[in-house]
């Protein structure tokens, strides 16, 4: 027995090693991947920029959820190298002497109420091919990395910290061995973080650093408090003295400072306070002297905190906020420098100008990066960075389908899935203002649309005449006054197709939006101390609807009852109705683990059982950053905790997949989660998905979609979900499996003929090739692996070659014909390049691997889209098929005559006289064919213009294959006057070979 | 007991394995084996013969090596015949699909790019002898198989990284960094179907992708070793 009990532990040993069980990994989902689709049109938040001071055209670009991403071509086209780290970025610097090290500070510190968070401060060696955590793992934001440049391996770190909490990670940090090691150099108190730093450049020693005493709670903001201030170092950091004098002698909020680079004695702060203004000092920080407090000066310093000095003129400075500032007196006076420009992006959060040519600059904003050459006057938009950040998404059920969501700062927007030639910038539409959040199309009216923004204004907007209609709910008498989330839930019944919008109330429309009835009480906890938005902000009063809280944030209609309607609010509540609102009942007491007060993310009631629902809570802003995952099947009177330590950061949403009810997908902080076992274990999907924001989700049925709304990489869609449905432990433990993929039909669509230069990011189409799918348990390495294609009668096709990854393979197989062989010319004939695709039908694919066989088969549908009857895609197949037989007829007749050409010419040699002219008559006559079958003038370029039998042939062939439908009447024709020739060489080289020649050459 | 003490060393043994670190002498020294490189370098020529898949379109190619460092690739569509040849010293390109008449000479880039192709013994034999720095980078993920990483730079500063299947020994990937005209490029080949010839492991399919999109496929039909091919083979082409 105990031989027995042993075995056994020693199969569960390896079991638990994957070795005979296979195991869900990441790796397990293979081929399938995202599709980053952006756009780059209106790009996203910015949130700080640096270039090689000696060549400005390599330029690194942190975003405030889309990672970093390099140009090596001042900004033409752009590269993201940090997609496998936190995608919230503070800071970048570049060690300026070897410019292929650079340091990146991860957690923007422009501290919105949607801001991410880091994960630490990071180093690459090689220009950003492999990045190394270098440590501050706890520090959540960086706001500044100042590297000392004579000693490179010097490095001080502003840590501005935790915004939801106290914490003590946080101050100024210094490394003196490159990152190996690091010491907490200026600490203040747990609310305090570094906000910003400056360095002395003639004295690397001499440092300055602003503290900002802060915190951000879901219903209120607080900036400024006794521990802000300003100090100085001498001495590299070990000693620090407040340099106050001259500054208001009252509490301070956030301060930006900054040194001139040409004369170091010049020193800016701008300081916020109960009047903020910016202060210069010309000794080195021992007084201040206040130079201006005009408005922009105290423009939202939680955002804009920033000041730039020119790098050639002491007197110049720039105020990045709302709009870019500046100032050419010393900071006298603010004024615009677009003179004749000025056409970019509000809200300015990165600056950096060229130290060898001050006119260059470049501008980071909530609406990506532009460019001036010429002191900020005029901008260039670049529009290669897909870095938007999206609130939700839709899609409607056109072919292509669209993707509808709203962005920060960025309104609403629609654009197409696919398109071809790649989905442009200009391919997208914007239909809402502000910052967008819910965003659909009407799907039983193309030209209707709807698009919400900051706190429940709703727009229902008709795109062909423009016209639009404000849909926000409005309370009526006895109703208190509304509060809406900044990102209110403007949901459609999945049952019903009615629209609903929360307030701390849930209203409902059967008409879309024309009229609403209140179908619900409070449900809120109605805290007055979560109202106080109108008293937010600390120092600088800042009420944009952002710390609306005591609001409804999430609705979902049951997909199979239109009566169970879940809603979750910004303050912690679970709230149910099963009869379409007359009754509703709180469910938070029965969860046990269920966060107090935190949002409820997101709800997804069951697509397969009405009493089951999940939910995703998110208590970040509460200063807990645990993922928390919730199911019920009773109507939520019990519940199971779903989240396990695999997942790493908060949740933002959850989706129960439409087909498969075990399939659910988990969209966090970072990065997208599925679990194939109905939520007991989850797998990060790695796949061009990083770690971003997964804010929404939302399945395109017909296509069989999963689409993401990323809050920094834009769209992401995945395309054809069917092998992901597929996917059960049983198939997991097999070495080999086929898995179903989405119906195939004949692609359409013409190509483009559009050079619109390298500068444009351009979205990727799905693949139009018919695909095959298998699960693979192991890598193949060694042995034959490839695929056989049969038709249905059992006739072999051709050989192509198989996927060999571990885990889902996706394989294109080729559905087209070898291309016709043609006549012999020094020219190719692009329009015989291709062969003719298969006839619609069932084919049969055996893939080998090594002894082993797999067989299944391939259907090839006719596109529905082209309306062309049986008979005309007959003829077409039968003329198609007459072209092609006819250029291989020609090709075989040429190579007759090119052979009988070559053994005359060799039989020549031995002849004279009239048997000589005889044999070069025939001789002659074959070049005369060749040169009636074929263009055989040869040129550079290869563009002669000569048109010969195999030309016209091949003209008529590349025209009829091109399109499904009947030929012209004339293609046909034509085809038959081109047949009779071809006979006509075969019967001339036929009889020369047959008679001609023996009389000549006995 | 004694069979749990058995089990308990297999355990042991399949647990130190999986823990062993390897240094980059040990993973070479495995690499070599099972590729048969002691019998590659006693091979004069290599003549290879295949298709090239492209875009929808078979290529059938040749591709032809001798020592010390001579290659000539073909590729052949519409009777048309595309052609590079380097010598070792010089290179040439002939192609037919454009129009070319004549063999076009490589630049100096091309010809440290065929400098590379034509080492028959691979870039990490014998990589001090030619002046390449090779590090181990450690085991790194590659689609789900953690393999060992091998980095070799060239003088040049052109780098080419190679992730040795842990089970088997062979290449499974590699990756180049090439500058061409001072921009890098970046091109992955994926190696699989490995078979023996004459005790030499050579892949059957191998998958490029430049830019991380996929660039073509090649499946190799036949390989032959020490077949006659004469040095002209490797001048300037003429049109055939």
């Amino acid at each position: 027995m105990m031989k027995l009990k042993v075995i056994s532990t020693f199969i569960l040993y390896l079991a638990g090693m994957g070795i005979l069980q296979g195991q869900i990994t990441d790796a397990s989902f293979g081929d399938i991947h995202g599709r980053q689709i952006g756009p780059a049109r209106m790009s996203g938040r910015i949130s700080c920029i640096d270039a090689v001071n000696k060549n400005p055209n390599i330029v690194w670009v942190g975003a405030a959820g889309g990672g970093v991403w390099k140009s090596l071509n001042q900004g033409t086209t752009f590269k993201s190298v940090f997609d496998d780290q936190s995608q919230s970025i503070g800071s970048i610097a570049i060690e300026q002497s070897h410019p292929d090290t650079v340091w990146v500070g991860t957690g923007e510190v422009w501290v919105r109420n949607s801001v991410s968070v880091g994960t630490g401060i990071y180093k690459t060696v090689n220009g950003g091919e492999k990045w190394e955590l270098m440590g501050l793992p706890k520090s959540e934001r960086i706001g500044r990395i100042l590297i000392n440049p004579s000693s490179p391996d010097i490095v001080y770190v502003a840590v501005l910290g935790a915004l939801w909490g106290d914490s003590e990670d946080r101050g100024v940090y210094k490394t003196t061995d490159g990152g190996k090691t690091w010491t907490k150099l200026l600490y203040i108190n747990p609310s305090t973080g570094c906000a910003d730093m400056a360095m002395d450049p003639d004295n690397p020693s001499i440092l300055y650093a602003s503290m900002w005493d802060f915190r951000r709670q879901a219903y209120t903001f607080r900036s400024g408090g006794p521990g802000s201030g300003l100090y100085k170092s001498t001495d590299g950091g070990a000693t620090w003295n407040k340099i106050q004098n001259g500054l208001p002698a009252e509490t301070l909020g956030r301060i930006a400072v900054a040194v001139s680079q040409v004369k170091p004695h010049y020193l800016y702060a701008l300081v916020e306070s109960k009047k903020s203004a910016l202060y210069r000092s010309l000794d080195q920080g021992a007084s201040w002297e206040k130079m201006s407090d005009q408005t922009p000066m105290g423009d939202r310093p939680f955002y804009f905190s920033l000041i730039v000095t020119d790098p050639k003129d002491p007197e110049r400075i720039y105020k990045p906020g709302t709009s870019l500032w500046v100032s050419s007196d010393g900071g006298k006076l603010f004024q615009s420098p677009s003179v004749t420009g000025g056409n970019y992006h509000s809200d300015n959060h990165a600056l950096w100008i060229s130290p060898i040519d001050n006119r260059l600059i470049y501008l980071g904003t909530d609406g990506g990066v532009y460019i001036s050459a010429d002191k900020g006057n005029t901008w260039r938009f670049v529009q290669s960075l897909p870095v938007s950040q999206f609130y939700h998404v839709s899609t409607d059920n056109k072919d292509p389908y669209n993707v509808y969501g709203g962005l920060q700062d960025n309104g609403s927007w629609m654009g197409p899935s696919k398109k071809s030639g790649g989905i442009r910038n200009c391919d997208w539409k914007n239909i809402g203002y502000g910052d967008g959040f819910y965003a659909y199309g009407d799907p039983s009216d193309p030209d209707i649309t709807y698009s919400q923004y900051q706190g429940g204004r709703i727009n229902r907007t008709n795109q062909r005449t423009g016209e639009s209609k404000y849909l926000k709910p409005f309370p009526d008498e006895g109703t208190s006054p509304l509060r809406f989330n900044w990102n209110t839930p403007t949901v459609f019944g999945k049952k019903s197709g009615w629209l609903y919008v929360g307030s701390q109330y849930l209203y409902r429309s059967k008409n879309k939006g024309d009229s609403f009835e209140k179908i619900s009480p409070d449900l809120t906890t109605n805290d007055p101390m979560r109202q106080v938005q109108e008293k937010s902000g600390g120092l600088t009063i800042d009420n944009s609807t952002a710390e609306n809280n005591t609001t409804i944030f999430s609705i979902c209609e049951s997909p199979l009852d239109e009566n169970i309607v879940w809603t979750g609010t910004d303050d912690g509540n679970i709230q149910l109705t099963t009869d379409g609102g007359k009754i509703w009942t709180k469910l938070n007491n029965n969860i046990q683990g269920l966060p107090p007060l935190a949002f409820i993310s997101h709800i997804d009631a069951d697509n397969f059982n009405k009493n089951a629902a999940w939910i995703t809570v998110d208590a970040h802003q509460n200063g807990d950053m645990n993922p928390y995952i919730f199911f019920t099947d009773d109507l939520g009177k019990t519940w199971i905790p779903l989240a396990t330590k695999d997942i790493v950061s908060y949740c933002h949403a959850i989706k129960q997949d439409p087909v498969n009810p075990d399939l659910i997908y988990l969209g966090t902080e970072m990065g997208l989660y599925i679990s194939i076992d109905h939520g007991k274990t989850w797998v990060k999907f790695k796949n061009k998905v990083p770690e971003t924001g997964i804010y929404d989700m939302t399945f395109q049925r017909r296509e069989n979609d999963l689409v993401l709304a990323t809050h920094g990489r834009g769209i992401i869609i995945i395309d054809d979900l069917t092998p992901l449905q597929s996917i059960t432990q049983s198939v997991l433990d097999k070495d080999f499996a086929f898995l179903p993929v989405r119906p195939y039909y004949f692609p359409s669509g013409a190509g483009i003929q559009d050079f619109q230069g390298d500068a444009e990011f351009t979205g990727p189409n799905p693949s139009n090739a018919a695909t095959i799918c298998y699960y693979l348990k192991k890598r193949h390495v060694f042995g034959e692996m490839y695929i056989d294609v049969y038709d249905a009668d059992g006739k072999f096709l051709k050989k192509l070659p198989a996927g060999n990854r571990k885990g889902i393979n996706m394989v294109s197989v080729a559905t087209s014909m070898d291309p016709p062989k043609v006549p012999k010319s020094p020219n190719i004939l692009g329009e015989a390049a291709f062969g003719p695709d298969y006839f619609a039908g069932t084919y049969t694919l055996k893939l080998i691997k090594g002894a082993d066989t797999y067989t299944t088969n391939l259907v090839l549908n006719e596109n529905p889209e082209l309306k062309h009857s049986a008979e005309e895609r007959k003829l077409q197949r039968e003329t198609l098929m007459k072209a092609y037989n006819m250029l291989e007829e020609l090709a075989g007749i040429d190579q007759r005559i090119l052979e009988t050409h070559d053994a005359l010419k060799a039989k020549s040699s031995g002849l004279k006289g009239s048997a000589l002219k005889k044999v070069q008559a025939l001789i002659d006559n074959c070049d005369k064919m060749h040169e009636q079958i074929s263009a055989t003038q040869s040129g550079e370029g290869g563009i002669t213009g000569q048109v010969r039998l195999r030309e016209n042939i091949a003209e008529i062939y590349s025209a009829v294959g091109g399109y499904p439908g009947a030929p012209t009447n004339l293609q046909i024709k034509a085809l038959a006057n081109y047949e009779a020739q071809v006979k006509d060489f075969g019967s001339k080289i036929d009889q020369m070979i047959k008679t001609e020649i023996p009389k000549v050459i006995k | 007991m004694k069979n749990i003490s058995k089990i308990l060393s297999v355990l042991l043994l399949v647990s130190g394995n999986l823990v062993h670190a390897q240094s980059l002498d040990d993973i070479l020294k495995d690499h070599y084996a099972a590729i048969g490189q002691d019998k590659m370098i006693k091979i004069n020529t290599q003549k290879m013969t295949g298709k090239m898949l492209q875009g929808g379109v078979e290529i059938p190619f040749i591709q032809m090596a001798k020592r010390p460092d001579k290659v000539r690739v073909e590729g052949t569509f519409q009777e048309l015949t595309f052609i590079q040849t380097y010598n070792g010293k010089e290179g040439w390109s002939l192609n037919p699909f454009t129009g070319a008449t004549d063999a076009q000479p490589m630049s100096e880039d091309q010809l440290k790019s065929m400098k590379y192709q034509s080492d028959m013994d691979g870039m990490l034999w014998n990589w001090k002898e030619k002046g390449y720095t090779t590090t181990y980078e450690g085991k790194d993920d590659m689609e789900g198989t953690s393999c060992y990483k091998i980095k070799v730079v060239t003088k040049d500063g052109d780098a080419f990284t190679y992730y040795i299947d842990p089970d088997s020994y062979v290449i499974v990937r590699s990756n180049s960094k090439i500058k061409i005209m001072g921009n890098e490029t970046d091109a992955d080949t994926y190696y699989s179907n490995y078979k023996q010839i004459d005790g030499i492991a050579i892949p059957g399919k191998m998958e490029n992708k430049m830019n991380g999109q996929l660039a073509g496929t090649i499946m190799v039909d036949t390989v032959y070793f020490n077949t006659e091919l004469a040095d002209s083979l490797f001048d300037k082409p003429v049109k055939k």
